[in-house]
This record gives C-alpha cells, structure tokens and sequence, in this order.
C-alpha cells in the first residue's frame, strides 16, 4: 500500500496508533514523524526526558507528544504510549524507532498481516527474506540473543530488539514491563508465553546509517541485558 | 562433595531470601539472617578456633577459608539484592514520571481548548 491509498483507507488504519519512543533525537524526529503521518493519522511520540529539542521538534509536526520529566528508558516510554494509547481506545498498536531506522511502509504492511492472520502480535524480523545489511558484530550478538532467547525464553524466533511490532489491544493491555530499559525488547517474549498471545514474524528492512549506528545500544550494553535477563529468570523459576 | 552440597544448599537459601517477594516475612527473614552473621562474627572474634571446627566440620582446610567463602556469598547476594532493589525502584519512579506526563498533556488539551475558545470572539469580529 502506498500513501495515496490513505484516501481509501482501511478502518484498520484509522483504529491503529504509532508509538515513537525519542531520546535526543532532535536532528532527526521531526522527519521520522512526518514520514509516519504520511502513513497513518494517529501517532504518539513520547519524549523520554531529552535534554535536547526533541520535545518541540515532535510537537511542531502536530502529532501528540507526551514527555517524561526525567530519562527512564525505551521500555518506560513505550509503556507511557500504549498506555495513552489504551485511555484513548485504540484498537492496534504500532511501535516504532525514534531513529529513522524502520520503514513506515514496513509497518503498514505488518498492521495488514495483523488483519489477515489470526495473531496477537507481529513482530519485525530483519533476518527473514529482508535486504537489510546488519554489521557483522552487531549480526553476531543478535544471533546470539537469537539462541539465548530460544533457551530461556523458549520461543521460536530469528530476531531480538527489533522495535518495530503491530499488536492487537489484547496484547497491549500484556505490555507492563518489569525492565524499563533495553531489556525489554527481551522481557517481551516473556509477556507473550505468560499469556498466551499469537504471533508471527515479518520481513522488515533497517536503515543502518551513521546517525543510528552512533545512537544504537553500545554493543556491551548486551551483557547488561542479558545479566538482567538471566536474573528474571532465576526469579521467574 | 560435602562442600559443593552445603555451599549449594547455602546458595539457594541467599537466592530465596533475595528474590522473594518483600512481604514481611522475608524481609523478617533478611534480618535474623543479618543478626546470625553478626552473632557469629562475634563469636568467633573470641572463638577463633571455632572457626577451624566449622571449617573441618563442613569440610574446608581452615576457618579462614570457610570466612571468605561465606563472605564472597554475602557480597554476592548483597549485590543481586541491592540490584533488585534498585530495579523496583525505577519502576516505581516510572509509574510517578509517567502519571506526570499523562497530566501535563491534559492540562495542554484544556490550555488549547481554553485559548481557541478566547480566540473566537476575536475572529467573529474579524468576520
């Protein structure tokens, strides 16, 4: 589907909401945000306590911006989203990267799968038929993330911390995160086995430029996730 | 193999002291354990020896041993349970920052509301 389709768009889309977590990013929201609105109609960036212009750059594209007075993580600010997002009756929920990395297109086509299957959840997989180039290190530990999840999470999938998901509003409502960090791209999986939720995976392409590479997670930030991980589980047993 | 079962006994009561739920219990659990450490601590500064007959008694070579043995567990725990501690903590100050956000962009809804409203007349004079 393409933007001009948004005049015949589907009730799906006027029902979905787009989650954009943002921390510093005031050089480059502003374009990610008007990307998205060419897309879908309803968006959410939520400020996490930037101590840039990422606030007013968000709030001059006319999208609703909720800001959190101190720095707390990607998963507090995703959770701060769906949350308003709930209040506000939302029936699908989209999260996307504050860094320019993800493809709005991507994400309409995953809102479509949502429709089509009979799942709670898509989730983007940047290792399934997608033409994305991972940087060799960074492929690495996110194969093992891939092994590590298998094991404890014990869940079927070929990529870890990718932000771009689709969910139904049963699957937003699972969303209350323990790790308000990083680590909660992880504790996602958890959340699905503990309730039960469906779902599948889908090709999306990232865009690794030098302004994402520099903003992504420091790769030894994967020890803090997985010491965090490895935690959750032992309480969880 | 008496030392890795008694150490791992040790372990696994620290982790269920650690990790459980911080009803009153626990945390009444938490405490006698801190009350044992320093009873014994205080024990041994006049008992020495009595270090060595624990130790030969769980089946480490020497009272010091055994010391460091159980105080690198108790840092250990210490750690874990200071980390927990902390992470329950951020979660709480989430919940504070994000009920604030909630709030603030109410009240720039009824700000905007109440400044379109105020315009109004302005612009029908306008007219």
């Amino acid at each position: 589907m393409t933007p001009s389709d948004k005049m015949n768009a589907p009730d799906y889309i006027a029902s979905s909401v787009v989650i954009v977590p943002a921390y510093n990013e005031d050089k480059i929201i502003s374009d990610v945000l008007i990307q998205l609105k060419r897309y879908f109609p309803h968006i959410i960036c939520v400020d996490d306590g930037s101590d840039d212009d990422t606030h007013s750059r968000a709030g001059e594209t006319g999208v609703t911006v909720l800001k959190h007075s101190l720095n707390l993580g990607a998963g507090a600010a995703l959770e701060t989203g769906i949350r308003y997002g709930l209040g506000m009756n939302y029936e699908y929920f989209i999260t996307f990267d504050g860094d320019g990395q993800h493809d709005p297109s991507d994400a309409l086509k995953m809102l479509g799968s949502l429709q089509l299957e009979d799942v709670d959840i898509v989730m983007g997989s940047r290792f399934l038929e997608s033409s994305t180039r991972v940087p060799s290190i960074r492929k690495m530990i996110l194969k093992l993330g891939v092994i590590i999840s298998r094991i404890l999470h014990r869940i079927k999938i070929s990529d870890v911390h990718n932000g771009l998901r689709v969910m139904n509003r049963r699957a937003a409502n699972c969303l209350r995160f323990e790790h308000i960090d990083m680590a909660h791209a992880s504790e996602i999986y958890d959340i699905v086995k503990d309730n039960n939720l469906k779902f599948i995976e889908h090709p999306v392409t990232l865009v690794y430029t030098s302004y994402s590479r520099a903003k992504g997670q420091p790769t030894s930030n994967s020890l803090n996730i997985l010491t965090d991980l490895l935690l959750n589980y032992i309480k969880r047993k | 193999m008496i030392q890795f079962t008694l150490i791992t006994l040790l372990l696994l009561i620290l982790i269920y002291i650690i990790l459980g739920k911080d009803s009153s219990k626990m945390k009444a659990a938490r405490k006698s354990a801190v009350y044992l450490c320093v009873i014994v601590g205080c024990v041994l500064v006049f008992k020495p020896e009595l270090a060595n007959y624990i130790a030969s008694w769980f089946g480490v070579g020497r009272g010091a041993d055994l010391l460091l043995y159980i105080t690198s567990i108790i840092v250990f725990s210490f750690i874990i349970f200071n980390h927990l501690q902390s992470r329950r903590q951020a979660i709480r100050e989430a919940e504070i920052v994000r009920q604030l956000a909630f709030q603030e962009n109410r009240l720039a809804d009824i700000e905007r509301s109440l400044t379109e409203a105020n315009d109004l007349p302005d612009n029908l004079d306008k007219l």
